[in-house]
Parts: C-alpha cells; sequence; structure tokens
C-alpha cells in the first residue's frame, strides 16, 4: 500500500530523513516511534506529501506519489495533524462534512455523503455532540471529530500524527480501539505514537526512527529489545511481556 | 434515521434562504433610503416611482423634473458605488480572512489598501488619469497587487511566517506609502490636484457619476462571483494547511487566486472611493457572530452587508452634521473603530471570534 525506497528529506540545509526504505501492506496498523526529533512527524508529512522528498520515492497503492492531484491524494490518502487547533466556531458535523470534499464534483455534493458522514460519526461516536460547537469540545472530542473526519474521507490510508498523546486513558484506549477496527475492516493506518507500551499493544508493525534513520522495523518484540532501547533513548529499560493483556510492556528503570 | 440527515441538510439551505432574503431586504432598504434622503428630501413613494421609471417598469410621472435629476444623475450612482465598494471591502475582507485564518486581517492593514490608493494618487499626479478614464483604476489595481505582493514576498521569507509579523509588516507598508503620498501632496502644484489626492486618502463618495460605476461594476461584481466560488475551500483552509491539503484542496492555487482577486477588487473599491476602512473588518465579524463562519453563508451575506453598511455609513457622512458634510471613510472610522474594539474586548472575555 505505501512503499518508501530511498527516501531522503532535507529541511533548509539540514537532513531530516535519510535511506529510509520501508513497505506497508493493506491493513496493517504502523506504529512509528522513536526519540523527539528523529523525525516522525517529517516521515509521515512527506507520505501525505505536505513535505517534498529531496530523494527517492514514495508510492501510494503502486502509483508515485508526485503524480497524484491534489483530489486524487485525498481519496487515497487522510491525514489527521497533531494540531487540531481551530479559532473559528464550526459546528462538529460541518468539520466532518469536510471530509467529503474530495469526493465532490464542482459545486455538487456526493449523493452518498449524508450517509456516510452519519456513519462514522457514530462509529467515532461523535454523533451524539454533532450539533456542538467545535470550540466547546475536550481535546479527547476534538481528536475524535477530526478523525471522523479523516473517515469521512473513505481513503484506504490513514495517517495520525501522535493521535492521543494529549488525552485521558479513556480517549486513549478508545481512539486507539476504534483504528485497530478499522485496520480489521481493511484500513491501512500509520500513526506516530510516544507511547511506547501503548505502541506494542496495539500496533501490529512498529517502525523506530533514530536521527533520522529506520533502527529497526518489525514486530513489537522484534523491535522493542532492551539493548535498542538504550542505543536510540538512552534509557536502561526493562522489556517484559504483560500476560493480562498479552503484549510487551517497556518499563524504564 | 435518513429522515434526520434530509432534515439538517434542509436547515444549512434553509437558514442559508433566509439569511440571504433578510440581508437582501436590509439592502434594499438601505438603498431607498440612501437614495431618497439628502440636502433635498425625496419622499419614498417618489423615490421608487422613480426606480420603476428608471428600469423602464411604469411610465408614471407622478414626480418632478428636480427630484428625477437628483435622484438618477447624483444619489442613484453615488449609492450604486457605495453598494459596489461596500460589497467589495467586505468579500475581500472575509477572503483574506479565511486564508490567513485569522479575523483580525483585512486589505486595509496588510497595505492593499494604501497600495491601491498610492496607485491612484500617482495616476493624478503624474497626469496618467487624464490620458484615459481607465488609467487610474488601473494604477490603483496594480498599486493593490503591487503591495500585496511585496508584503507576502517580505512575509515568506521570515522564519515563522505568523500572522503578528504579517501585520506588523503591514503597518510598516502602510506607513512607507502614505509618507510616499505626503510627499506627492507636499510637491503637488495646482489645487485641484491637491483636492484629488486629499480625496484618496480620507475615502469618500462625494461626485460619483455613472462613469465610476460603470468603471468598477464589472471587475467588483466578477470577483466577488469568482470569490463565492472558493467557499468550501476557504472553509478547509480554517482548518489549516496541512488538512486543507490532505483534503484534497490545490492550497496554493487556492491561495493565489483568493489573494489576486481580493487584491483586484479592493484596488477597484480604492480607486472609485479611495481608503475606507473598517468594513472589512466589522462587516465581516458580526456577520460571523451572526450566521458562523461557513463561507459559503458568510461571503454573500458580507457582499450584501458590505454594501448595506457603507450606504449608511455614506447617508450618515451627508446628513448628520449638515450642512458639513463629512468623508464617508471618517464615518466608517467613526462607527467601525469602536465597535471594533467592542468586538475585540468581547472576543477576549472568552467568546470566540
Amino acid at each position: 500500500m505505501i512503499d518508501v525506497t530511498n527516501l531522503q528529506v532535507t529541511l533548509g540545509d539540514k537532513t531530516i530523513l535519510k535511506n529510509i526504505h520501508f513497505h506497508v501492506t493493506a491493513g496493517e496498523f504502523i506504529g512509528l516511534i522513536g526519540p523527539n526529533g528523529s523525525g516522525k512527524t517529517t516521515l509521515l508529512k512527506t507520505i501525505a506529501h505536505l513535505i517534498a522528498s529531496k530523494n527517492g520515492n514514495i508510492k501510494i497503492a503502486g502509483k508515485d506519489q508526485k503524480a497524484f492531484s491534489h483530489k486524487e491524494m485525498a481519496r487515497h490518502l487522510s491525514y489527521v495533524p497533531q494540531d487540531t487547533h481551530i479559532d473559528f466556531n464550526f459546528n462538529v458535523k460541518e468539520i466532518v462534512s469536510m471530509g467529503r470534499h474530495a469526493h465532490r464534483e464542482f459545486l455538487q455534493p456526493s449523493p452518498a455523503d449524508d450517509e456516510i458522514i452519519k456513519e462514522v460519526m457514530v462509529a467515532t461516536n461523535t454523533w451524539r455532540f454533532r450539533n456542538n460547537s467545535i470550540l466547546n469540545l475536550s481535546g479527547g472530542q476534538r481528536q475524535l471529530v477530526f478523525i471522523a473526519k479523516a473517515l469521512a474521507q473513505d481513503a484506504p490510508i490513514i495517517l495520525l500524527d501522535e493521535p492521543v498523546s494529549a488525552l485521558d486513558i479513556y480517549y486513549q484506549m478508545h481512539i486507539l480501539k476504534l483504528l485497530k477496527t478499522l485496520t480489521s475492516r481493511g484500513k491501512t493506518v500509520v500513526t506516530v505514537l510516544h507511547d511506547l507500551n501503548l505502541a506494542a499493544r496495539f500496533c501490529e508493525k512498529l517502525l523506530l526512527l533514530r536521527n533520522g534513520q529506520v533502527e529497526a522495523y518489525g514486530r513489537s518484540n522484534e523491535v522493542l529489545t532492551e539493548e535498542r532501547l538504550k542505543e536510540t533513548y538512552h534509557i536502561d529499560a526493562k522489556v517484559r511481556q504483560d500476560k493480562l493483556i498479552q503484549a510487551l510492556n517497556v518499563t524504564p528503570l | 434515521m435518513n429522515k434526520l440527515t434530509v432534515k439538517w441538510k434542509r436547515s444549512r439551505v434553509f437558514k442559508t434562504t433566509i439569511t440571504l432574503i433578510m440581508m437582501t431586504i436590509i439592502l434594499a432598504v438601505a438603498f431607498i433610503v440612501g437614495v431618497s434622503l439628502g440636502p433635498i428630501s425625496i419622499p419614498f413613494k417618489e423615490t421608487i416611482m422613480i426606480f420603476l421609471h428608471k428600469l423602464q417598469l411604469t411610465n408614471y410621472a407622478g414626480f418632478t423634473e428636480q427630484q428625477w435629476v437628483v435622484i438618477t444623475e447624483v444619489r442613484l450612482p453615488r449609492v450604486l458605488v457605495a453598494s459596489f465598494v461596500g460589497a467589495a471591502l467586505a468579500v475581500a475582507g472575509v477572503a483574506m480572512q479565511g486564508l490567513f485564518r485569522n479575523p483580525l486581517v483585512e486589505p486595509g492593514y496588510i497595505g492593499v489598501s494604501s497600495g491601491a490608493a498610492l496607485g491612484a494618487v500617482s495616476a493624478i499626479f503624474f497626469g496618467w488619469s487624464a490620458i484615459n478614464e481607465w488609467f487610474l483604476p488601473l494604477s490603483a489595481f496594480i498599486g493593490a497587487l503591487f503591495a500585496m505582493f511585496v508584503i507576502l514576498l517580505v512575509w515568506r521569507a521570515t522564519n515563522q511566517r505568523s500572522i503578528a509579523v504579517l501585520l506588523l509588516l503591514g503597518i510598516g507598508v502602510n506607513s512607507f506609502f502614505s509618507a510616499v503620498m505626503n510627499v506627492l501632496v507636499a510637491t503637488s502644484k495646482n489645487e485641484q490636484e491637491l483636492r484629488g489626492i486629499v480625496f484618496w486618502l480620507q475615502g469618500g463618495l462625494e461626485a460619483r457619476t455613472w462613469e465610476h460605476v460603470l468603471i468598477i461594476s464589472i471587475p467588483i461584481t466578477l470577483g466577488i462571483f469568482i470569490l463565492f466560488l472558493f467557499g468550501s475551500q476557504l472553509n478547509m483552509m480554517l482548518l489549516g494547511e496541512d488538512h486543507a491539503k490532505t483534503s484534497g484542496i490545490n492550497t496554493r492555487v487556492t491561495r493565489n487566486l483568493v489573494l489576486t482577486v481580493a487584491a483586484l477588487i479592493t484596488g477597484a473599491a480604492v480607486a472609485v472611493s479611495g481608503i475606507i476602512g473598517f468594513i472589512g473588518l466589522v462587516v465581516p465579524h458580526i456577520l460571523r457572530l451572526a450566521v458562523g463562519p461557513d463561507h459559503r453563508l458568510l461571503l454573500p451575506a458580507s457582499a450584501l452587508g458590505g454594501a448595506a453598511f457603507l450606504i449608511f455609513a455614506d447617508l450618515i457622512s451627508r446628513m448628520v452634521i449638515q450642512p458639513i458634510t463629512l468623508q464617508v471613510g471618517v464615518v466608517s472610522a467613526l462607527i467601525g473603530a469602536p465597535l471594533f474594539v467592542f468586538l475585540i474586548i468581547r472576543a477576549y472575555k472568552g467568546v470566540s471570534l
């Protein structure tokens, strides 16, 4: 679904990413992890074609991302930025409907719009406050609204930049479970996560970045080893299997 | 289930229709009042009769020759110019506010209006305006575009591209342009030229003729309708560039087009009326509070509201302290500035812009 080959990205005269190679298969749930400044957001933005790459290439569904028109790209890939701040008083449903733009022809709403909007809003638990102003929502609710907007876009790939880092434990679980359900229905999800335990628990595969390069890519037990955590994050940590939730647990010492 | 969605859909269309009908009524009232009031007051009934006659709908002649001349030759063009200018400034304001995601941006604040005024003043000063009637508006438009271009170029070169920096640059460009205009005023050779220049600095609608209406009606109408088409794009630009782009908007094309058209209509407005501030700020602001931020409704509502606002402001400028006639730019600032301060206080008390 996503093929990245020999990617190099520079911003100004600083090289942010280099020699990035990886492949994401349809329906996978990928967690992008790495220390602050390792290039996670830049990689995500480059995949979304918000940042142009210097070298290398990115294929979305087998086609070079540069060959897509804006609308075509939006029909293949939706993106939830880290910053969901907004100053203007839209109601929740108006925000979610904006996700349908790529499916609309000039001045004409697509006939299926209303149904899809309702469906994604029910699925994300945002339908109950559909008429509220976006300004009156909590951070978690707002994050859900923007995920609903991305879902309304009805693209096979969803990219998210730290969707849960500012949220309480209820919304963290809620959103990650929701993303997991989506992958089981065939969506491909790539998300930046800071919390290694949540990443290990929910993601099928982890991609660990270090200084702009891929340090490791694979299942959580392959990526999250004690030596690697020491090298990458400079921490002494114990990695154990948590029997209760059947996932790896990283405990910094 | 489906009924709910249908209901919602109806409600948006319903809201749009009701709002626009109301705004049209307000504009129509403003128009009739604006035309019938003045040093020579003409009853509303006669005014409407003259309208109908002018549009060749009736041949009733229950009005005097003098009333006919005052209305068709003096007030009608003046009020029409006021409507076009008001609509243009309000719509340009809405478009720029949407683009920069900030309700405090206005064509006047980022140097576009003063650029246009400098263009117009240069046309008078160097005598181009005497060569062809289109040279003055053309020069104003080029001035507006030039100012916008310079300011955006400098802004893009800054690291942060924050709105604060943009507004600061606007202050700089505005003072520079007004300094240049002051130089032109100081070196102006004759009285008439001087009056013409001062007129552009203060903004006024005196002695506007059908020629002025003709010059601005086409570019402004066209420009406003082009901006109407960008309603949903501007809505998405409000969520931020990344959101807009990944939702399928060609943000570069949208930005360049919207800015150029906004500069065009601002330039056209300034070309016939001089600098009139606050309309592009206050009218969108009030309407945003009343009808919400959706540009598909906000743009047409602002066009109607801006037109009505300027007609009323012009009316006040003619009527309040007779026989002195204030310039409409002065009145607009007199009403607009306190309103603006009030809105800011309100906003910073926690009520959203």
